[in-house]
């Protein structure tokens, strides 16, 4: 007994060692997207877009939306897009063999009639059934396929389109008004040398919404839906702004980012094989960046913001992140061969191994110091000081970071209008420790033992129509 | 707050014309034919109108026609809208008092340049 009591201890002292290192490189991170933030604080944010209005009519670009049972969604998406402050476009929705009324509900709404628009086969997809075109508002298209999952949508939405970049971008998510041109923007300045830009994803619940625009952002009421406010500052203000410096970043989320059409054939389009499309992708252009000795970039830009619905319910909330992880996995499965390759520069030095080691093995650790805390309380194997040590540790984790992301976004950004929605996140952050962090930590892993069975779908999640209204 | 009508029988360009003027916090209304436009115009007191150059019942140029006519509302500016085959009735337009154009389809950005242009925005 006195054996495992020791082991237990030294593997609880070894996790609260692993939760410094991961603070430690998370403080680093906040410290450069402070600098960041501060050296942009003060830029007026019309200022890009007039820059960028000049030059803009050379990059004209095809919006994809792909769309699975999206009937309550589909024509309020559609319609906010179409008030886009950008030239030259065109809307692509792609329906995945939706068993719901999607198409019917485009081809009435947009008075569509069948297209004969040419399809090049850049990648090979499951079979079209058909394309439709408005008649009313001729740039905007209608592709019917059979079911093959997101990422085969995204692929027949790219052998339809017409223009040199596109912008993947998911069926329930607004983008602002100015959001493409500013995504855009560094593209046109680096002269297409930054092949893919993302901008900010943000949580639309709480928010009023008029007519597929965002009329005034508060925070949401649901307590899962809050947590993931916190979630999204933390990832998108802190990691992937630090992560860009250094040209690292290896997730530009399916929701809203700009790729260059041909580097994205030249990769192979997206994997069909993965639930984890989008990180999977972006690795993959680095990989192929780096093999063939090539200056390109990714970038993800702060300011375009894309609005989008979160789940509210733990059951959908525990099928999303399950799937987050179990595409990660998949991921870093694929391209295990870059982890510590020189070839691969800073994403196979840093990033990558940064992945692996804290965003992919961080849960199970997690879980594992969840359960010895717990289970070393109960059945008295650990020492108490060892226990408030981890859960000091883990609340300072789980709080710190949260805390940190709300403040750079009450001083950079100053989305949220009124003083009690911060009070209100903040507060919320205090919590996250003691449910939503478990949880989540437990649905990771899930993740893991998903990846390892290999299971996927579209994800089934309830949509209530957040562009409606 | 300036106060836009929105004259065409496509329930998608009302919309989309909308949409785009609405964010840029102008006051809208909208018609669906000639002859409702007619009616409202009358009532109200708008700071430009859009109007749509080819719809069923009392056309585009007809509603023109009657507001150019008119002591009151005559001072009222009208953009048309009008397709690319309509482009040699754009002389009769301005003849008949049209102050600006758009060609269908167009692009909500250029419609947010022009009006903005209009107002001095």
């Amino acid at each position: 007994m006195e054996t495992l009591s020791l082991i237990l201890n030294w593997v609880a002292i070894t996790i609260v060692a692993y939760f410094f290192v991961i603070i430690t490189i998370y403080s680093m991170f906040f410290l450069l997207a402070l600098k960041k933030i501060w050296k942009e604080k003060d830029i007026d944010p019309h200022e890009p877009i007039e820059d960028t209005i000049e030059s803009v009519d050379t990059y004209p670009l095809s919006i994809i939306v792909p769309a699975y049972n999206e009937e309550i969604g589909i024509v309020p998406t559609v319609r906010s897009l179409l008030s886009i402050y950008y030239p030259e476009y065109e809307i692509i929705v792609v329906d995945d063999g939706s068993k719901d009324e999607t198409s019917k509900r485009m081809i009435d709404h947009f008075d569509m009639v069948e297209s004969s628009r040419a399809i090049r086969n850049h990648v090979v997809t499951k079979e079209i059934v058909g394309i439709c075109q408005s008649t009313t508002v001729p740039h905007v298209f209608l592709v019917k396929k059979e079911n093959g999952g997101k990422a085969d949508a995204l692929n027949c939405g790219i052998n339809v389109s017409k223009y040199p970049y596109f912008c993947a971008m998911d069926a329930d998510s607004i983008i602002e008004r100015y959001a493409l041109l500013k995504t855009m923007k560094p593209i046109m300045d680096s002269d297409g040398n930054v092949i893919v830009t993302g901008g900010t994803i943000r949580v639309a619940n709480g928010c009023k919404i008029h007519r597929g625009s965002i009329e005034q952002v508060s925070p949401p009421k649901n307590p899962f839906a809050i947590m993931q406010v916190i979630d999204y500052l933390r990832a998108f203000l802190i990691g992937r702004i630090s992560m860009t410096r250094f040209n690292w970043l290896l997730i530009i989320s399916g929701a809203f980012g700009i790729f260059q059409k041909e580097w994205v054939i030249k990769a192979g389009g997206y994997r069909t094989t993965t639930v984890g499309e989008d990180m999977e992708l972006v690795v993959r252009l680095h990989r192929l960046l780096k093999e063939s000795k090539s200056k390109e970039r990714i970038e993800y830009i702060a300011d375009p913001v894309c609005w989008t619905e979160v789940p509210t319910t733990a059951r959908v909330l525990r099928k999303q992140r399950k799937r987050w992880h179990q595409g990660l996995t998949e991921t870093i499965f694929y391209h295990r061969k870059m982890l510590f390759r020189p070839k691969y520069k800073g994403v196979g030095m840093v990033s990558l191994p940064y992945y692996v080691l804290i965003e992919w093995l961080g849960p199970v650790i997690e879980l594992l110091g969840y359960v010895l805390l717990v289970a070393g309380l109960l059945f008295g194997v650990i020492h108490l000081e060892v226990a408030l040590l981890m859960f000091a540790v883990a609340f300072f984790y789980g709080t710190l970071f949260s805390i940190s992301a709300v403040l750079l976004e009450e001083w950079g950004y100053k989305r949220y209008p009124k003083p009690w929605h911060l009070i209100k996140l903040f507060l919320w952050s205090f919590t996250e420790t003691f449910w939503y962090r478990p949880l989540t930590v437990l649905w990771r892993v899930e993740g893991i033992i998903s990846a390892i069975r290999r299971k996927h779908d579209w994800g089934d999640m309830k949509r209530k129509g957040v562009s409606s209204g | 707050m300036k106060k836009i009508l929105i004259v065409d029988d496509e329930e998608v360009l009302r919309m989309l014309i909308a949409d785009t003027l609405e964010d840029l916090g102008f006051s809208i209304e909208e018609a669906e034919d000639g002859e409702e436009a007619w009616e409202v115009i009358q009532k109200n007191s708008y700071d430009l109108i859009i109007l749509d150059y080819m719809m069923p019942g009392m056309t585009g140029v007809e509603v023109l026609k009657k507001l150019k006519e008119s002591t009151v509302k005559k001072d009222i500016p009208v953009l048309m809208l009008t397709a690319r085959s309509q482009q040699k009735d754009k002389e009769e337009l301005l003849a008949v008092g049209a102050d600006y154009f758009m060609e269908k389809p167009f692009r909500p950005m250029k419609l947010q340049e022009l009006v903005e242009e209009i107002f001095h925005v």
